[in-house]
C-alpha cells in the first residue's frame, strides 16, 4: 500500500520539477524536458516485455491461467507504452534532428517492439478458444523474445551509419549529468516503473475476479 | 516561465486525477475479493 | 509400410515425400509463390525501366520479393492439415518432432525452388550483378534456412487460430526483421564484390539467427501441436 502513495508523490514530484526548473539540455530548449518522461516509458515497454516473457515461459511450464492473464496484461500496458515512447521520441526527434522519424538505432528497436507487441495482440484476438489462445500467444512471446538480441546487435551494425545524433546525446548525456538531473531521472524512472507494476497488479486482479464471477 | 508554469499545473491535475482513480479502484477490488 | 520399425529419417523423408507429392498434383502453394514473384519482379522491372539502381536498392528489393512471395506460399503448410481435417491422423502416425522436421523439410525445397527462379530472372531483368558469388551463395543457404525455421512454426500457429486473414506476415514480420536486415546489408557487399571474410560478421549472424530458430522452433513446436 506504502507504494502506491510513493508512486504518487513520485510522479508528482517528477511533474513539478520538470516544468520548474532549467531545461537538461540547453542547446535543445525546452523540448529536451520530454526526456524525463520518454527514457522512463522505453524502460517502462522493455521491463513489460520480460514479464510477458517470463509469464509466457511460466504458462507453458504450469498451464496455470493466471500466467496467461499475466502475460497478456503486461503485453497490453506495454503495447500502450510503447506508443508513448514511440510518440514522445518522435516530438523529441523533430525538435532536436529536424524528421520525426530516421531509422536510427533507438528508434528502430522501440518501432520493433511496438510491432510485436501489436502481433501478439493480433493473435490474442484471433483465436477464441482459451486454453489454444494461452498456449499459442504463450509461444509467440518467446519467440518474439528470442530475437531480440539479434536486434539489439543487428541494428546497431546497420542502421548506425544514418544517424550518429542519437550517440551523441546519449554519450552527452552520460559524460556529465548534474546530479539535480539525475536524480530526477531516476525518481521518473523508478516512479513510472512502480506506475506499470501497480496497474499490471490491479487489471491482473480484476480479470481474475471477473472470471471467478462468470463461473 | 509562466507557459512552463501552465503546462505543469495541467499535467499534475490529470496526473492527480489518474491517482485518485487508481486508489479507488484499488479499494473497490480489495472489497470485491473479501467477499 | 513399418511405421514403428523405420528410422527417423525415413518417416521425415516419408512425410516430406507425401507433401511434395500433393503439391505436385495441386501446385497450389508453388503456384502461389511464383506466381508473385514474378508479378512482383515484373512490376519492379517495368517501373524501373532504363534508370539504373545501385546494389543496395537491388539486394533489398530481391530479399522483399523472396520475402513477401514466402508470405503467400509458405502459410499453407500446415493450414492445409486442419482443413482437410487431416491433422488428426497426422498426429496418430507421427510424433510431434518429426512432423515439425517434415514440413521444415518442405517449406525448405520450396524456398530453393523459389529462389531458383527469382535469382536468374533478378540478374536479366535488372541487372542485378553479383561479384563474390560464393559469398551470395552461402548467404542464400543460411538465410533461407533461418527463414523456414521461423516461418514454418509462425504457419502452425497461424494454422491453429480462427481467424487467418493477414496474421501470418503481421506475426512473421518483427521475428523476420534482423534476418531480413541483416541479409539485405550482406547480399549488398556480396554484389558489390567485397571479399570472404568482410561479410564473415554478418554469414555469423545469419547461421546463429538460423541455429536459433532451429532449436526454439522444434522445442516450442510440441505446444503448438498439441492441444
Amino acid at each position: 500500500m506504502w507504494w502506491k502513495i510513493l508512486t504518487g508523490l513520485l510522479i508528482s514530484i517528477v511533474v513539478i520539477t520538470i516544468f520548474l526548473m532549467p531545461p537538461p539540455q540547453k542547446e535543445l530548449g525546452e523540448v529536451s524536458r520530454i526526456f524525463f518522461f520518454h527514457v522512463p516509458v522505453a524502460w517502462v515497454t522493455v521491463l513489460a516485455f520480460l514479464f510477458a516473457m517470463i509469464n509466457s515461459i511460466l504458462y507453458l511450464s504450469k498451464k496455470d491461467p493466471r500466467y496467461d492473464i499475466q502475460a497478456a496484461v503486461s503485453s497490453k500496458l506495454g503495447f500502450l507504452f510503447a506508443i508513448l515512447a514511440t510518440l514522445s521520441g518522435a516530438i523529441f526527434a523533430k525538435s532536436a534532428w529536424g524528421s520525426y522519424w530516421n531509422w536510427d538505432p533507438r528508434e528502430t528497436s522501440i518501432f520493433i517492439l511496438l510491432l510485436i507487441y501489436g502481433a501478439y495482440l493480433a493473435l490474442r484476438s484471433a483465436i477464441e478458444a482459451e486454453d489454444r489462445k494461452a498456449n499459442l500467444s504463450a509461444v509467440y512471446s518467446i519467440l518474439a523474445f528470442i530475437t531480440v538480441p539479434f536486434l539489439v546487435f543487428v541494428v546497431p551494425r546497420v542502421f548506425q551509419s544514418l544517424h550518429p545524433a542519437d550517440s551523441v546525446i546519449n554519450s552527452r548525456i552520460k559524460i556529465q549529468i548534474p546530479f539535480p538531473v539525475l536524480s530526477i531521472f531516476l525518481c521518473s524512472l523508478l516512479g513510472f516503473s512502480l506506475l506499470f507494476i501497480w496497474i499490471y497488479k490491479l487489471e491482473v486482479k480484476i480479470i481474475l475476479l471477473d472470471k471467478k464471477k462468470h463461473s | 516561465m509562466s507557459a512552463n508554469f501552465g503546462v505543469m499545473i495541467v499535467v499534475l491535475i490529470i496526473w492527480l486525477g489518474l491517482f485518485v482513480y487508481l486508489l479507488r479502484l484499488d479499494k473497490k477490488v480489495k472489497e470485491l475479493e473479501k467477499k | 509400410m513399418g511405421m514403428k520399425s523405420s528410422t527417423w529419417t525415413s518417416r521425415v523423408s516419408a512425410l516430406f515425400l507425401k507433401d511434395f507429392k500433393s503439391e505436385l498434383r495441386t501446385r497450389y502453394s508453388l503456384n502461389a509463390l511464383i506466381m508473385f514473384a514474378v508479378v512482383t519482379l515484373t512490376a519492379i522491372s517495368f517501373s524501373v525501366g532504363m534508370f539504373s539502381l545501385n546494389s543496395k536498392v537491388k539486394a533489398s528489393l530481391f530479399w522483399i520479393v523472396i520475402f513477401f512471395s514466402a508470405m503467400s506460399g509458405l502459410a499453407q503448410v500446415f493450414i492445409k492439415e486442419e482443413e482437410s481435417k487431416t491433422s488428426t491422423i497426422l498426429k496418430l502416425v507421427a510424433s510431434a518432432e518429426t512432423i515439425f522436421a517434415g514440413k521444415l523439410l518442405y517449406n525448405l525445397i520450396l524456398l530453393f525452388f523459389l529462389e531458383l527462379i527469382v535469382v536468374p530472372l533478378f540478374i536479366v531483368m535488372l541487372g542485378f550483378s553479383i561479384l563474390n558469388y560464393w559469398l551470395f551463395f552461402s548467404v542464400l543457404i543460411l538465410g533461407s534456412l533461418g527463414l523456414v525455421c521461423a516461418t514454418t512454426i509462425i504457419a502452425a500457429i497461424v494454422a491453429k487460430a480462427s481467424v487467418k486473414g493477414a496474421l501470418f506476415a503481421v506475426l512473421s514480420f518483427p521475428i523476420l526483421l534482423p534476418l531480413l536486415v541483416t541479409l539485405i546489408n550482406v547480399t549488398n557487399l556480396a554484389s558489390e564484390g567485397a571479399s570472404f571474410s568482410h561479410g564473415l560478421r554478418d554469414l555469423q549472424v545469419l547461421f546463429s539467427y538460423a541455429v536459433v530458430m532451429f532449436v526454439a522452433s522444434f522445442l516450442l513446436f510440441d505446444f503448438v501441436w498439441e492441444e
